[in-house]
């Protein structure tokens, strides 16, 4: 308990309390803040009738730069000194893997909350413009809770597993580069039909005697290629998007056109209550939670393997009674 | 001869061949145009088709029957029909969904039609139908082009069997100096009931209905027949045209409506010629005429040509509608060689109209600006700019002291607490303001051939709660946004949460709402209008608890102020015809607002500036063209003013949205004779 402790202290003050940490705790700010002032156009005058999608962008902001910091944090890009690789706890303070592995993902996870936590004032902001249900906000939550533990895995695992600071940060940024550009490459309708006719080619030549139900299954599945990509979109601001009820697309749009044309009002739309039938707002969580969850399940047994590795190390160098042997061997 | 290795190649890529056929398909059908005529789709044992508005054809702007075939052959399924109708700004894209649901259950072997109405004013927009099953699964989907289908020519409908009577009308007409500038016309013919709506609004893309002979008015159903006819009373136009085959006599309803009495027999003619305005017969024709008789009771009709007083051409007002009979089939091979007969059937189709459509503005143009102008008396950004550096320096401060003292976490809590606060306390009220609309309900019901007619307009709030507009309506007010248009299973509208984030509701939401309208409550208003000589008598009897205020007599091109009307009292004006303000052109609406405006403050002291200005927006919203589904151009009708109060109370600035209006149509009330 006492290692977990005491990681976890390093971790929170080496992401906050240092330099570093207080210049991404202000740029983390300004970007926010700008975001918000750019998601609500100076077209759209307060106390009337209008709504600006400022909420919408605001999250999307910090979709896109906390879930760098995910990655980094725990990676430990920003420790550019001191950096204590996660084994090193294992060799000099005793800890046991599971205590490093747990201090660090919990280290992390509060930091990018408090991050969260001081854009409230902002937040609220876009809140008050553009309310949205309490159900909204817990899965707005509890979207982003998943989100940043699956990707505190994978900087956990490059944490732990590459030494250069170099790859860990071209490792960092190739994770960050496929969350972000992969997998809206994913959901293309494209990739749905590639995934049937390849899915369904496959099995038909595995199988001998399923090719004709293999075919049926590609025929089918190429009509359901909307189905499919549905399933495939995972990508945050889709998510977002999703759960706000305003695809990322419409959320810039209204904004650009009020802030470069002036236009007062998106369009004029009916008001009444509804119930909502948009298919485009369907947010997938089984998906979700299988796309997320897998990873991070993948890259949590990863990591612990890694640190199990160091355990070995430090076991062996324990036995022959030179551990300083063992760490250099 | 191939090498072995070629063959076992081949054999390899023929396996591919019906996932590649099967690619090929499915790319040509992405970019085959597709057309509104009929769109078939199916899926694992269900099929359906689609047919959409007349022929395929349809007017933008008008309500359009989506008919949807459907057949199972698999498994039971408890499905739902939707029809999704993109409106609004192209900017941003996609911006407005509405969802027309149906819900339909599909036993095995089961073949189902749903007539779905829906407003289609954007064409350049396509339209989605869909079936899907009750858990949001769709089982089947198609979109349909509206590109090609929506025209803004006249669509005339001939119920014709044969499908060749009055084709000549969609013929472009020539004369010396080229082609006329006639717009062209689109003669759809409906061959059988099965090609027929059920509800009116589904009419509306329709000029003119032309019943012909052959058409088996006894195979119409009750519903089909009320629906024609309601039409016409909204201010439709049917033609009976006459011939050996004619039916309509023998409907009850027909018959009440037709501008002759049909005896129910025929006799063969010779005529010479229909009046000076056409050639004459050379050498005179032989027509199978129906025996009629002049219609039995004053105003009922009017008969324009006839001979040996068998009345040829005759016509009538039904509501706002009209009713032309022509006791011989202009189809027939006696009259095809005849040089005026394209001239002579247009004039039918096509009477001249008491009024014309006038460019306006719609209300929401009129009344945006001023919400608009609501703006805070300071620049926001700078403000808002000042609060977010002030904050986040604040915090940075207290994050870094967090290193030195323990302390400084918890004044970093309260700096966080205080800035929520602020915002809130600062920007929320306003924010909130912004989270409210203005939404305008109208309700009218004429019943036919009644002498009065019970109408009122609302006009309220809505706030957001949730992220969800709610209307802050008053008990015993039902203005829930659901169309039951006749029918007994209502055609929910579903709108989309998105498009209700924004301003103020479009006609084609505020229309469907008006639809609703037989669902709502009366006002017990009630007005009589008498004609002696020159002189208009007008009692509106005020049955409410509440003042009337501000009445005035309304049509396109005049108006006069009649009052006021206190609780349980009757206001009794009579003025002369000819002290209307007339015009030899429709007047604006606008103009006509600004001019009740300006009256009824002259004529009405206790009128309130808000007041007035209100007034003036009704009246011209009730005048404009296409904002009104149920007054058609140039209908007479009455608003006064309401002193009803508004539950919950409005702000003061949504100045002149919070009243009652009472609008009473006058279609219902004034007689042929009676009006001018």
């Amino acid at each position: 308990m006492k290692g977990f402790v005491d990681i976890f202290l390093h971790q929170w003050r080496e992401a906050l309390l240092t330099q570093s940490g207080l210049k991404i705790t202000l740029v983390h700010l300004a970007l926010v803040t700008g975001a918000l002032l750019l998601g609500w156009p100076a077209a759209y005058t307060i106390g009337a009738a209008n709504w600006a999608p400022a909420l919408a962008w605001g999250l999307y902001a910090e979709a896109v730069v906390l879930s760098y910091l995910a990655l980094a944090v725990p990676a430990g890009l920003f420790s550019s000194t001191n950096f204590v690789r996660p084994g090193q706890w294992i060799l000099y303070e005793r800890a046991s893997p599971l205590a490093v592995y747990a201090a660090l993902l919990f280290a992390t996870l509060a930091v990018l909350f408090f991050w969260l936590l001081s854009t409230v004032p902002i937040m609220l902001l876009g809140l008050l413009l553009r309310p949205v249900a309490a159900e909204t906000l817990r899965e707005l939550l509890l979207f982003f809770t998943l989100l940043f533990l699956s990707l505190i895995q994978v900087g956990i695992w490059i944490g732990t597993a590459v030494e250069a600071r170099t790859y860990r940060l071209l490792l960092v940024d190739i994770a960050y580069l496929v969350l972000m550009v992969g997998t809206l490459v994913l959901r293309t309708s494209v990739t749905a039909h590639v995934a049937a006719y390849l899915g369904a080619s496959l099995l038909g030549l595995i199988i001998r005697p399923l090719s004709a139900i293999a075919q049926r299954l590609w025929q089918t599945l190429a009509l359901e290629t909307t189905q499919i990509q549905k399933l495939l979109a995972v990508h945050p601001l889709d998510v977002i998007g999703g759960l706000l009820r305003v695809t990322p697309k419409d959320a810039f749009a209204a904004s650009a056109a009020g802030n470069l044309t002036g236009l007062a009002a998106t369009s004029p739309g009916p008001a009444a209550a509804a119930t909502s039938l948009a298919e485009t707002y369907l947010v997938p969580w089984w998906h979700l939670l299988a796309f997320y969850g897998g990873t991070g399940i993948i890259f949590a047994v990863l990591s612990l393997l890694v640190l199990r590795k160091w355990q070995r190390r430090y076991t062996f160098a324990a036995k022959s009674g030179d551990e300083e042997k063992g760490v250099y061997k | 001869m191939l090498p072995p290795t070629y063959i076992l190649y081949i054999r390899h890529i023929r396996r591919f061949l019906p996932a590649a056929a099967a690619l090929l398909i499915l790319l040509l059908l992405r970019l085959w145009p597709f057309s509104g005529e009929a769109l078939a789709v199916e899926v694992g044992g269900l099929s359906f088709q689609v047919n959409l508005g007349f022929g395929g054809y349809f007017r933008p702007g008008s309500y359009v029957p989506v008919k949807v075939e459907i057949a199972n052959e698999g498994f039971p399924v408890e499905a739902a029909v939707e029809v999704v109708v993109h409106t609004g700004y192209r900017y941003p894209a996609d911006t407005n969904r509405y969802i027309y649901r149906q819900e339909v259950a599909l036993p095995t072997g089961a073949r189902k039609r749903l007539d779905i109405n829906v407003p289609l004013t954007d064409i350049y927009r396509p339209l989605d139908v869909r079936l899907v099953q009750k858990d949001g699964a769709v089982l089947g989907a198609t979109r349909l082009s509206l590109r090609d289908v929506g025209v803004s020519s006249d669509i005339v409908l001939v119920l014709d069997p044969t499908g060749e009577k009055w084709t000549w009308l969609q013929e472009p007409a020539f004369s010396a100096l080229g082609t006329s500038r006639r717009s062209r016309v689109y003669v759809i013919h409906a061959r059988s009931e099965r090609d027929l709506p059920n509800d009116w609004v589904a009419y509306e893309s329709i000029r003119t209905v032309v019943l012909t002979d052959a058409f088996p008015v006894a195979a119409l159903s009750v519903g089909q027949l009320e629906a024609l006819l309601s039409w016409v009373e909204a201010g439709g136009h049917l033609v009976v045209a006459g011939g050996p085959g004619l039916e309509a006599y023998r409907s009850p309803l027909l018959r009440a409506v037709l501008p002759v009495a049909l005896t129910g027999s025929t006799e063969i003619i010779t005529v010479t010629d229909l009046g000076s305005d056409y050639s004459p017969f050379s050498p005179p024709r032989e027509l199978v005429v129906w025996q009629a008789l002049p219609p039995p009771a004053a105003g009922a009709g009017r008969i324009s040509q006839s001979i040996d007083d068998l009345p040829l051409l005759a016509y009538r007002w039904y509501g706002t509608g009209r009713v032309t009979y022509v006791g011989f089939d202009p189809s027939q091979a006696a009259l095809r060689d005849w040089p005026d007969l394209d001239r002579f059937s247009r004039e039918i189709i096509f009477p001249a109209r008491v009024v014309h459509q006038v460019a306006t503005r719609s209300l929401e143009q009129g009344l945006l600006p001023l919400l608009l102008s609501q703006t805070i008396p300071y620049p926001r950004h700078i403000w808002l700019f000042l609060f977010l550096t002030v904050y986040g320096a604040g915090f940075l401060l207290w994050l870094w002291l967090a290193g030195r003292h323990l302390w400084s976490w918890a004044a970093m809590a309260v700096w966080l607490g205080l800035a929520a606060a602020t915002a809130w306390l600062a920007f929320g009220p306003q924010a909130r303001a912004a989270l409210r609309a203005y939404v305008e309900v109208r309700v009218t019901r004429v019943p036919p051939a009644a002498g009065k007619a019970h109408s009122f307009a609302i006009a309220q709030v809505m706030d957001m709660h949730g992220g969800y507009w709610t209307v802050a309506r008053k008990p015993g007010e039902y203005m829930a946004p659901v169309t039951a248009s006749g029918s007994e299973t209502p055609a929910l509208l579903f709108i989309e949460q998105k498009e209700a984030e924004v301003v103020i509701g479009p006609t084609t939401a505020r229309r469907p709402q008006a639809l609703a309208s037989h669902a709502l409550l009366d006002l017990p208003v009630e007005v009589e209008i008498s004609r002696y000589n020159f002189d208009y008598e007008v009692r509106l009897h005020n049955g409410t608890p509440w003042p009337l205020k501000g009445a005035f007599f309304i049509d396109r091109q005049r108006y006069v102020s009649l009052g006021g009307a206190a609780p349980g009292e009757t206001l009794v004006t009579r003025f002369p015809a000819e002290r209307f303000i007339t015009a030899t052109e429709n007047l604006s609406p606008d103009w006509i607002a600004a001019s009740v405006g300006a009256v009824a403050r002259r004529a009405d002291s206790t009128l309130e500036r808000p007041e007035l200005q209100a007034l003036s927006r009704i009246v011209s919203y009730a005048l404009t063209p296409g904002e009104t589904s149920y007054l058609p151009w140039g209908a007479p009708l009455i608003i006064a003013l309401l002193d009803a109060p508004v539950d919950p109370p409005l702000r003061s600035d949504y100045t002149g949205s919070g009243y009652h209006f009472v609008v009473v149509p006058l279609a219902g009330i004034l007689r042929e004779d009676t009006y001018l």
